[in-house]
């Protein structure tokens, strides 16, 4: 705290001050805050149904594209191609995608 | 997952506690904040806009906006000077966008409550009068230094001024509340 410098009559005049009544402030903006809770909650709603509904539209076509690259691969690459398919192979992926969605919503 | 405080139990916590069951998500824990210090930011803004009813606006905003960013909160202790800084940023903005931030003298008087002595009553309107005549960024410094008891250094931080604008403000600012109060004394 620096006070150096300060009126002393102002800074009486300023804490004489009297704090403004609670009247139906708190209850306005609990209102408001429940309001703006409401919006969020149906934003996320909202969020989520668009979200699986793009990945129900989009799934099947990433299938077939995935298994066009998996034979694809297969077919250029027997080893690499059959280690991921394996059961390691598939495992390896899902721990780098849990990763990598973790540090998404973190 | 916190279990929520009850009313009763929010009532008589310590502020701390409040602050931390707010960060964690506790909806009720906020409106018990919101109840504790809705006196001093609403009184911040009636000082820098003197219209009751814009400051309970850029209050309610204030709250709003916390309420949403709370949970980037890292410490407790720190909410009161961060909903501050808040507050302070709301009222910059308002002023950067040009919008109305003071109000005439007939606004505050009719919504002023006649309840403390006529003397004090018109030694406050006076304050509140000559801190109006002055400019939105000097009134702000002036009122942080001499209503919050900012030092000029939490007061350039808060309001990204730099330091010896910060103080040449508060001096030119006392200067002329003292001349326009030259009868307070």
């Amino acid at each position: 705290m620096n006070d150096a410098g300060l009126d002393p009559d102002l800074l009486r005049l300023f804490a004489e001050a009297p704090t403004p009544p609670e009247g139906t402030f708190v209850a306005a903006t609990i209102a408001k805050l429940e309001s703006a809770r409401r919006a969020r909650l149906i934003r996320r709603l909202a969020g989520t149904i668009v979200i699986l509904v793009v990945a129900a539209i989009v799934a099947p076509y990433v299938a077939q594209q995935t298994l066009i690259a998996m034979d694809w691969l297969t077919d250029r690459l027997p080893e690499t191609g059959a280690a991921l398919a394996s059961p390691i192979g598939c495992v390896c992926a899902a721990v780098i995608a849990w990763r990598i969605a973790r540090r998404q919503f973190n | 997952m916190t279990r929520a405080l009850s009313p009763n139990a929010l009532r008589g916590a310590d502020e701390l506690t409040v602050i931390a069951a707010a960060i964690a998500g506790d909806d009720g824990a906020y409106g018990e904040l919101v109840r504790r210090r809705q006196g001093p930011i609403r009184q911040l803004f009636r000082r820098l806009c003197r219209n009751p009813a814009l400051a309970d606006d850029l209050s309610q905003q204030a709250f709003l906006q916390a309420w949403r960013h709370i949970d980037t909160l890292k410490s407790p202790a720190a909410f009161a000077g961060w909903l501050r800084r808040l507050a302070i940023n709301i009222w910059l903005q308002r002023v950067r966008a040009g919008r109305p931030v003071a109000e005439g003298l007939d606004d505050l008087s009719a919504a002023e409550e006649p309840t403390q002595p006529a003397a004090m009553l018109n030694e406050q309107l006076d304050l509140d009068s000559a801190l109006a005549t002055l400019p939105p960024t000097v009134r702000l410094c002036i009122t942080l230094a001499y209503a919050e008891r900012m030092s000029h250094r939490e007061i350039c931080e808060a309001t990204q001024l730099p330091l010896g604008t910060v103080k040449s403000h508060i001096t030119r600012g006392a200067a002329r509340l003292r001349d326009l109060l030259g009868a307070y004394a």
